[in-house]
């Protein structure tokens, strides 16, 4: 029995997060904050009372080592450097991503045994989706011979059927030289080595930088080295609970479930709605124009007509536009999506010069044993047109060139379906966008083409170990000396099939 | 089952209660208190040879008589190892009150919750067969003098379905439609009554709350227990004015534990504040005596405010201010004169030097308070608001509650908490009178003149005012039966901005209209969906709302308005939420659940569901 089967239920998903110790203290995100703070950054408006006047945007659920004030935070975070700096948003898909299903062997040996070892789930290679099965785009160049996109993810005018002109990988990817507009670095079989039988661990390894035991994440690591003592808002976890991958030992970090515009909703906001038991989605704006409704009679006394208008002014400023998510930036993103307000939020947070530098997203139900194209394919229809977007409302906001964006998962899956589905594999794909990401096939595909090609469960070899990325992101993106933050190392370089010197310019 | 086992007869003895009497005897309940046994664990009451209850308190209110009937009570104890039940005590007979005379008409609790059981918007609140004293109109400036403090008079305000519903809500966290079938016919001073004279029990439940591994919640273990602990008891207690009026002490004599209180202490102070709030278990509680604990006992207190910094040679007045400030005077009286001087402030501060906190874990006594002598306590002279002696702590709490400045500071308080009408002079000067009749400076009576008051009920067809958060949280798990789990509810107060054990500082919330403003008001309104998910999905063994294949719009309605425990709802909301159902899709089970959920959100928490 391959020691990397799992039964259906999947704790790696929930390992992801900081469960054994609670938040050492909440504290509201002031609007204020986010909008610049009143009267600029000086310490007179920061006051409780003050940020507060305009409301609360969210919670912080602050982990640190000692509970920290009102002031002392505040203040930090006022006094952030605004110099840009380069910040990272990492979206970890969780569940193990399909990566053999994104990006598809090419190669005609490679095709041909997925092909027959998918007969149910395999996509169609290098030609549109036709007869009901999802087809697929060689990348551009030399890169093509290997691998292309899955027409899920690409957009309308490059040849796929994710549902948008502008948005999609195809976009992103570029000509895949690494030049302009060559924004999208694929890194397919990437995970761990040496492969561990111990499944349990897998998540862990990813989100400690480590094969061994810590209590930190390879990115807290990297904030109790360059962080500030009092500002929890340098790494945030915009999630109910922290990621394992920003837990400190030093520097103070936080979880942010939700910031403003998101009006009345029945739906989305973290999976809490109607549709994840028995209901189906109900659009937000319906939902905050019945608010609305329900709001317009007067009253009779001033407590209920002060009841009225707060709810009346809560629907008109999500329904105008005039919350700080303001539709005019943040345009394109796919509609009900979790990932959409998710990356918006990150924007808006970096565009606050608060002094985030990384922001973790968790996201997806990737872990699809059965069903997986009902499954992965709206998900990646959804991430291609949110990256996309996200990236252009960055460029909106100016902000772009000193934000890189990870996506990965915890492991690949199987070659071989099973069912409907597939089972826990290895090698996952992973990628990085943004403008100063180098572009292009940044990892070696090692190739499908038989069962000798694989490892002895049927899964792909592995040819990159995943702290070799984080290597590289630390010593070039980040900036910090990466054996002092992953242990083991130093680990091999990325070694790119198409030549270029490293993964950021 | 416990087994009985064979023991000495010294033994036996020594197990059979004592001191078994009735203390409050009504026309549908028997109130049996009995002296406690040592090395008694708990008690299992019989009524004529059965048993009704088990209990680890010396005392059961048996609820189940009916008027005029005659019963036979014993009790028999439990062994601190639970397996040797006592011998029975020697059997009291008890008859339980004549029936009361209904004084008037009263309006007959309506069938089954239908649409038709929400007051309308015309309707003159109250409806039919109100007592005299104007039950339900808006009443301001016009003092219903008559009916003030006691009630001699064997008839009183009987209660329509929409009282009894103010009445629960100002008092409690919402009427289940039990509570509202039993009370509707019967008086205000039957309820209050009940309020004030009724130790508390909770309701069973078969969902208690879960952490988030879905284990039983230890209220030490982290700050989301600690608080559904207390939300628990809100959600379950058959007398949930005890927890209001704990609830109001902790808004008056605030602590937060952001300051590092200790989850223990905070528990400790809690359960202290609990004592001067179950008026039936403790009938004489004053707020003198509360106060001289808060000064001088409660380790919280002496914690938040420092109290335990303030030694002989080391004065710190952080307690002696707020105690004159925040807890018993005000700054100023009703005329504008300042209550006390910067010098008063320095020389209270002098009178309660000596008290120490145990500060160190795993000492026995830690988080206790004792008195220090002489070493601690400054024993010279003090001059506090006019008066001249070597005063400790306790001469000292009683200067300042003799001050003519207390008694409406308090009676103001307390007022704005249960009603939202403006306090008629009359009526302060009544309820400060009963406050401080022979000095005693008690409680019970103070709220009952309050509780009783006829403007209380003021516009009942338009409630006015509003839900504080955790009234308004627990009004909703209350109504819905949601079971908690994790931090969830804890999440969203803290968006309400109200916590239990973390008031935003020393002067407790601010309270009334500054609970609502555009965050608070969304926050309210997905407080909801969080219940929906703890009961429709995450907690253990949770499934979605049934389908009804077939279901109109009118009973979707009237389905959801039942679920949602029957609220208040305006005639213009009635129809806005009639015609949103009429308007939605219902061809599938997921459509016709979701058309049940939407209206559901809507009444539980739409801008309606936010006042009472």
């Amino acid at each position: 029995m391959n020691p990397l089967d799992r039964c259906t239920e999947c704790e790696e998903i929930e390992l992801a997060r900081v469960r054994d110790v609670p938040p050492s203290q909440t504290m509201p995100v002031p609007n204020a904050a986010l909008a610049g703070f009143p009267e600029g950054r000086d310490r007179s408006g920061l006051t409780r009372r003050r940020l507060m006047a305009a409301g609360m945007a969210g919670v912080a659920a602050i982990y640190g080592p000692k509970a920290l004030g009102w002031d002392e935070v505040w203040e930090s975070v006022a006094q952030a450097t605004v110099t840009p700096q380069n910040c990272l948003v990492v979206v970890y898909l969780a569940g193990g991503n399909d990566g053999l299903n994104t990006l598809v062997p090419m190669q005609s040996a490679d095709y041909g045994y997925y092909a027959s070892k998918r007969p149910l789930i395999h996509r169609l290679r290098n030609t549109p989706s036709a007869g009901g099965r999802v087809g697929s785009v060689a990348l551009p160049g030399l890169a093509g011979t290997d691998l292309g996109w899955a027409s899920v993810g690409v957009s309308s005018t490059g040849g796929g059927d994710n549902g948008d002109a502008s948005f999609g990988f195809d976009k992103l990817y570029g000509d895949g030289t690494g030049g302009a507009g060559s924004d999208l670095a694929i890194m397919p079989a990437v995970d761990y080595l040496p492969g561990s039988l111990s499944h349990f661990d897998s998540s862990d390894h990813w989100f400690n930088g480590s094969l061994g035991a810590t209590t930190t994440g390879w990115l807290g690591r990297w904030i109790d080295r360059n962080g500030s003592p009092t500002n929890p808002l340098q790494a945030v976890s915009l999630d109910t609970a922290l990621s394992k991958s920003i837990r400190t030992s030093v520097n103070p970090v936080c979880a942010i479930d939700t910031l403003t515009g998101l009006g009345f909703s029945l739906t989305s906001n973290g999976g809490y709605g109607t549709s994840s038991y028995g209901g189906v989605s109900t659009p937000d704006a319906g939902v905050t124009s019945q608010i609305s409704a329900l709001a317009q009679t007067a009253a009779g006394n001033v407590q209920l007509q002060r009841t009225r208008a707060a709810f009346a002014q809560a629907a008109a400023v999500y329904t105008t536009g005039n919350g700080l998510a303001s539709q005019a930036l943040g345009t394109g993103y796919p509609a009900n999506s979790q990932l959409s307000t998710k990356l918006k939020q990150a924007a808006l947070l970096l565009d606050a010069g608060l002094g985030t530098r990384i922001i973790t997203i968790h996201w997806g139900a990737f872990d699809t044993h059965g069903n997986q194209l009902e499954g992965q394919d709206p998900q990646l229809a959804e991430l291609s047109r949110a990256l996309g977007a996200f990236k252009a409302d960055l460029a909106t906001r100016g902000i772009e060139q000193n934000v890189s964006t990870l996506v990965f998962s915890e492991f690949g899956r199987r070659v071989a379906e099973n069912g409907s589905g597939t089972d826990h594999g290895a090698g996952g794909l992973m990628m990085a966008m943004g403008s100063q990401v180098r572009g292009g096939y940044a990892a070696p595909f090692p190739g499908c083409s038989g069962a000798a090609a694989l490892d002895g469960y049927g899964n792909l070899m592995v040819p990159t170990d995943f702290r070799s990325v984080y290597q590289t992101v630390l010593d070039e993106w980040l900036g910090d000396d990466p054996e002092a933050i992953i242990p083991g190392g130093p680990y091999p370089t990325l070694a790119r099939p198409d030549g270029q010197p490293a993964l950021f310019h | 089952m416990s087994t009985v086992r064979t023991a000495t007869a010294a033994k036996k003895a020594a197990l059979t209660p004592k001191g078994l009497k009735a203390s409050a005897v009504t026309a549908g309940s028997i109130l049996l208190r009995w002296k406690s046994v040592p090395g008694a664990r708990g008690y299992v009451v019989l009524r004529d040879g059965k048993v009704i209850g088990t209990t680890a308190a010396t005392h059961l209110n048996d609820k189940k008589v009916k008027p005029g009937q005659r019963y036979r009570y014993q009790v028999r104890a439990r062994d601190r190892k639970k397996a040797w039940l006592g011998p029975a005590c020697k059997a009291i007979r008890v008859t339980a009150a004549p029936a009361k005379k209904k004084v008037a008409a009263p309006v007959a609790a309506p069938a089954k919750p239908i649409a038709a059981a929400v007051p309308a918007a015309a309707a003159p609140s109250g409806g039919g067969g109100d007592a005299p004293s104007g039950g339900g109109g808006p009443d301001p400036g016009d003092d219903g003098g008559t009916d003030d403090g006691g009630d001699d008079t064997p008839t009183g305000t009987v209660m329509t379905r929409a009282m009894v519903e103010r009445m629960f809500w100002r008092a409690g966290f919402g009427a289940s439609e039990a509570e509202r079938t039993a009370w509707t016919g019967k008086t205000v001073e039957q309820l209050v009554d009940f309020f004030l004279g009724t130790p508390q029990t909770l309701t069973p439940t078969s969902t208690p709350p879960v952490d988030g591994s879905n284990q039983p919640i230890d209220p030490l273990a982290s700050d989301n227990d600690l608080v559904m602990e207390w939300l628990d008891t809100m959600q379950r207690a058959q007398n949930p004015f005890i927890e209001r009026l704990t609830l109001f002490w902790h808004r008056h004599w605030a602590i937060s534990r952001a300051d590092g209180v200790p989850a223990e202490w905070a528990l400790t102070y809690r359960d202290r504040l609990r004592r001067f709030s179950d008026l039936a278990t403790n009938p004489d509680a004053s707020f003198r005596q509360l106060a001289l604990e808060m000064t001088t006992v409660d380790g919280a207190m002496s914690l938040f405010l420092t109290m335990w910094a303030n030694q002989k040679g080391q004065v710190n007045e952080n307690y002696a201010r707020e105690f004159m400030e925040l807890f018993c005077l005000g700054v100023f009286d009703a005329q504008g004169n300042p209550n006390y001087t910067q010098a008063d402030v320095g020389q209270l501060a002098k009178a309660f030097t000596g008290w120490r906190l145990n500060q160190s874990p795993g000492t026995p006594g830690y988080g206790t308070v004792a008195f220090g002598g002489s070493s601690f306590f400054d024993a010279t002279a003090k001059t506090i608001l006019g008066q001249t002696g070597t005063f400790g702590a306790a001469q000292a709490v009683d200067i300042v509650l003799s001050q003519p400045a207390h008694a409406p500071f308090l009676v103001r308080k307390l007022w704005g908490e249960f009603v939202s009408q403006p306090l008629p002079q009359a009526t302060l000067d009544s309820l400060v009178a009963t406050y401080t009749a022979g000095g005693a400076l008690k409680i019970k009576p103070l709220l009952r003149g309050i509780l009783t008051h006829p403007l209380l009920l003021s516009s009942l067809d338009e409630p006015d005012m509003i839900k504080p958060p955790i009234v308004y949280a627990v009004g909703v798990l209350k109504a819905l039966g949601v079971p908690m789990k994790d931090y969830v509810v804890r999440q969203e107060l803290t968006r309400m901005q109200q916590v239990p054990y973390y008031p935003p500082n020393v002067a407790g919330w601010e309270g009334g209209v500054a609970w609502m403003n555009t965050n608070t008001a969304q926050s309210r309104f997905d407080y909801v969906l969080f219940c929906f998910y703890m009961k429709y999905k995450w907690y253990p063994g949770a499934s979605s709302l049934a389908d009804v294949p077939g279901e109109s719009a009118t009973q979707a309605f009237d389905r959801a308005y039942a679920l949602a425990g029957s609220p208040w709802l305006s005639g213009a909301s009635r129809t806005q939420l009639q015609s949103m159902a009429s308007s939605m899709a219902a061809s599938s089970a997921a459509l016709r659940r979701q058309r049940v959920y939407a209206l559901l959100a809507y009444m539980l928490g739409g801008p309606d569901a936010q006042v009472m």
